[in-house]
């Protein structure tokens, strides 16, 4: 079978220590391109170690063939290498592999050196088993790279070829299946990049060919598999503008803010910020003082942790690229009637950082309004009209305007059912306990129940001379109403947030929203946080921008 | 006639009545980097978790390989029994249905039976205690296998996180999106499905809050036949909410176990889950 006796001639044979080489050489192969066949991971689930699990598996299978003799049958060491694998296999393109090896190892059994005909058949062998092993065999996976590397040698091997030319004509044949993947699965196709697993093995199988003496042209280093530039490297855009990019699937996060800081270099707050945008891109433009950052990230809380000790994050935005996606595909794909909700919450609620949270939880609308400024009848309607959903649960927040809410829920020509909610602390409990899939039967008692475990303080100031249990209050002074009952008054605001939050120390509190007013300052609304956090250490506090007039501080216990 | 019972490490029922009831576990890999452990043999549950808060990149885990289940199914018949049933983690899940599946190929395909939970792990766990009291009735493999076809579609799973960042981490993220549009701090409710998904259960901003919807979820699913709390590092937590749990269903045996890291990982440090099978009918 083999031409050992000419020596000046390929061998047409592949010998035991042949193929321990080559899988040697497969080794280092995998190895090199690891990190790149990990990228290329997005089937069946995006978790990036296709590479490793390929790499460690061929090791374990290399493992059990060092073991043996270095003078030794290609049928002995197959079999080491299947049962290697078979025993190291890891992850699911692993233990594919492994099968791989098991099938190759079962066509070549018994044999001395493999041939070109033994070569096709173990190939063939190799892809039958690793079909069998797979319960739904996906097309554009390592399966149809190993079938069509296959078909090729078993054509090549009919030809009455050389070893080295069936070899080469199967790792030509896995590289062609290994470009049309991207076309094969639509994650692929929608990620521009090929699969992961078959161009692992069409790299393992041009490693052979290279190691065997026929490998010239075999490498493929004109296999684009993926689009622009190469990962991470940096290129600028205009002036003062530095931009990252980087080739890569799927959608990740649009994360943009506002950083304000002192003496801050775009350059190095991109650098330090691009690191978490790997997968993706990084914008920072502005001056020093002020920084624009729009990033698409995999991990926007890593992006603003970071950003957080470079400066003060403001202007926050972060959506869901692939939700948006999505979204966008259904909208076309199914047309606007089905933009239509079949319930939806609207909510009565005054300024600007109240209705970006309230819609951020899911309200369908937001009327304008609060204490002194009740939203009318009409302006109720046209909330509930915006809404777009054919059933309607109003949260009026307010207790001045429930009889209003329910007036506008008679009138109305849709089904409006009102939560009574008394302050926003309700409404924003009881719009974290709707549920869209659920009955408006169902939701109203939930919320209900759900508004009545929150405790409101709400801050506003007095607006004449009074008195109340505590003492005298005079015009202008700062006071507390927790759940609607005054409970503190006095000259200093802070004091005044305390004293009502003592009250609360034996209700089980765990966290603690502050919602500032539009006139209080940032550094105020900080300093109160700061107190809040030092006078009750166990309770979580959290600070955001509720926008309201009148009312200095909204303030939720629960 | 014996007929044993085989699992893997994703069913978390205590090892003591594993071991009592001779059930044999085949144990899932961790990776860490390059690193390999056996869960549940190389590393603890709360090595784990430790582990997972630390990690930089979020350590990945993987079935058993094929030769893992080739030496059991091969010993269990060497100790004499007739048949096995071997029940795992949902195949949408894990590829450790696939790796028992070719070992049985390769060992005895006649007389090993590999089963597909359909859901992950009290809920493999509940499958492996009705196979193994089955097998002690004397009830035949094949009938065995057809019983426990019955339940996955009983059986679900309901969590409290305390972040939606691992989730998202392991790109399981699914209906669970809308939850993100807010600035809040919000602890996230979900049911978990047989095939991975996500589902929105509610949210909550105390964990609290949270414990309570958990019991108001679970009873909306009387009656129930069997129920169990899982926990993700925070122990006292998930024994706590066992003991109440007991108050409420006097009747029923509450299994407590520290959740896998199959579940960890997706789920995040100080989860609590109910994980609990419907009576029939």
């Amino acid at each position: 079978m083999a031409a050992s006796s000419a020596p000046a001639a390929l061998p047409n044979a592949v010998t035991g220590a042949g193929l321990r080489y080559g899988l040697e050489r497969a080794l280092g192969r995998l190895l090199e391109q690891r990190e790149r066949i990990n990228d290329l991971n997005v089937f069946p689930v995006p978790d990036g170690d296709t590479g490793t699990n390929m790499h460690l598996t061929l090791e374990a299978a290399l493992a059990a063939a060092a073991q043996l003799p270095a003078q030794t049958s290609v049928a002995a060491v197959a079999a080491a290498a299947a049962h290697g694998s078979l025993m190291g296999a890891r992850g699911n393109s692993g233990v594919i592999l492994s099968q791989v090896l098991r099938g190759v190892a079962a066509g070549c059994e018994q044999a001395d050196e493999m041939g070109p005909e033994m070569l096709a058949r173990a190939l063939s062998e190799g892809s039958k088993v690793a079909y069998a092993a797979v319960k739904r065999p996906v097309e554009g996976t390592i399966l149809t790279v190993v079938r069509e590397a296959a078909e090729a040698a078993t054509r090549s091997a009919a030809d009455h070829q050389p070893i080295a030319d069936v070899l080469q004509a199967a790792v030509a044949g896995a590289w062609d299946a290994v470009e049309r993947s991207r076309e094969q699965m639509e994650v692929l196709r929608d990620a521009g990049v090929v699969d992961a697993g078959g161009f692992g093995l069409a790299v393992i199988l041009s490693a052979l060919s290279e190691a065997l003496g026929s490998g010239d042209s075999a490498w493929p280093d004109a296999i684009q598999v993926e689009p622009g530039p190469p990962l991470g490297e940096p290129s600028h855009g205009p002036a003062g503008v530095t931009a990252f990019s980087a080739p890569h699937a799927g959608y990740g996060y649009c994360t943009e803010f506002s950083l304000v800081g002192a003496q801050m270099d775009p350059l190095e707050v991109r650098a330090r910020l691009g690191e978490e945008a790997e997968d993706d891109s990084a914008l920072v433009v502005g001056d020093p003082g002020l920084l624009h950052v729009h990033i698409h990230t995999h991990e926007p809380w890593e992006v603003l942790t970071r950003a957080a000790e470079l400066g003060r994050i403001e202007r926050l935005k972060v959506e869901d690229m692939t939700s948006q996606h999505d979204e966008a595909r259904r909208r076309h794909g199914r047309g606007a009637r089905e933009a239509r909700l079949a319930l939806g919450v609207v909510v009565v609620a005054p300024g600007f950082g109240f209705h970006q949270l309230l819609l951020g939880l899911g309200a369908a609308a937001v009327v304008e309004g609060g204490q002194s400024m009740n939203p009318t009848t009409a302006e109720l309607l046209r909330g509930i009209d915006e809404a777009q959903a054919d059933e309607i649960i109003l949260l009026p927040n307010n207790p001045n305007l429930v009889l209003g809410a329910e007036q506008a829920a008679r009138v109305s020509r849709r089904e409006v059912a009102v939560v009574p909610t008394r302050n926003l602390p309700q409404g924003v409990a009881a719009l974290l306990a709707f549920d869209p899939d659920a009955t408006l039967a169902v939701n109203r008692q939930r919320m209900q129940r759900e508004m009545a475990r929150v405790h409101a303080i709400e801050v506003t100031s007095a607006v004449k001379d009074s008195k109340f249990a505590g003492g005298p209050i005079a015009r202008g002074d700062a006071i507390a109403l927790l759940d609607g009952e005054l409970v503190a008054a006095g000259r200093d605001t802070p004091e005044v947030v305390l004293a009502a939050l003592d009250r609360l120390t034996d209700a089980g509190v765990e966290v603690i929203t502050l919602y500032r007013g539009a006139r209080v300052q940032v550094a105020e609304a900080e300093k109160l946080e700061q107190m809040i956090r030092d006078r009750f250490p166990d309770w979580e506090v959290e600070r955001h921008d509720g926008g309201q007039d009148l009312y200095p501080y909204i303030i939720s216990a629960e | 006639m014996t007929v044993r019972v085989v699992t893997d490490s994703t069913c978390d029922l205590p090892a003591e009545l594993r071991e009592s009831a001779g059930i044999v576990t085949v144990p899932l890999r961790l990776h860490f980097q390059d690193v390999v452990f056996r869960d549940r043999v190389d590393m603890t549950d709360e090595q784990f978790v430790s582990r997972l808060v630390d990690a930089k990149a979020p350590p990945s885990t993987s079935q058993p390989p094929p030769g893992d289940f080739e030496t059991v199914y091969r010993q269990l018949f060497d100790e004499g029994a007739d048949e096995i049933i071997s029940v795992h983690i949902a195949a949408a899940l894990s590829g450790t249905v696939s790796s028992a599946t070719i070992a049985a190929q390769a060992v005895d395909p006649q007389r090993i039976h590999v089963v597909d939970s359909r859901t992950v792990s009290l809920g493999t766990g509940f499958l492996v205690l009705e196979a193994v009291a089955r097998a002690a009735a004397g009830d035949a493999a094949p009938a065995i296998v057809d019983r426990l076809a019955t339940m996955p579609d009983r059986v679900g799973i309901i969590c409290l996180l305390d972040t939606l960042r691992y989730l998202l981490l392991g790109g399981r993220i699914g209906k669970v999106r809308a939850m993100l549009g807010t600035a809040l701090a919000i602890k996230p409710l979900i049911g978990l499905g047989p095939d991975g998904s996500v589902v929105p259960l509610g949210r909550v901003r105390s964990r609290t809050g949270g414990i309570r919807r958990l019991a108001e979820l679970l009873a909306e699913h009387r009656p129930l036949e069997r129920c169990g709390v899982i926990y993700v590092g925070a122990a006292d937590d998930g024994l706590r909410l066992a003991e109440e749990t007991r108050r409420t269903y006097p009747q029923m045996e509450v299994i407590a176990h520290h959740a896998s890291p199959v579940l960890s990982t997706h789920t995040g440090p100080s989860t609590l889950a109910y994980c609990y099978l419907e009576g029939e009918g």
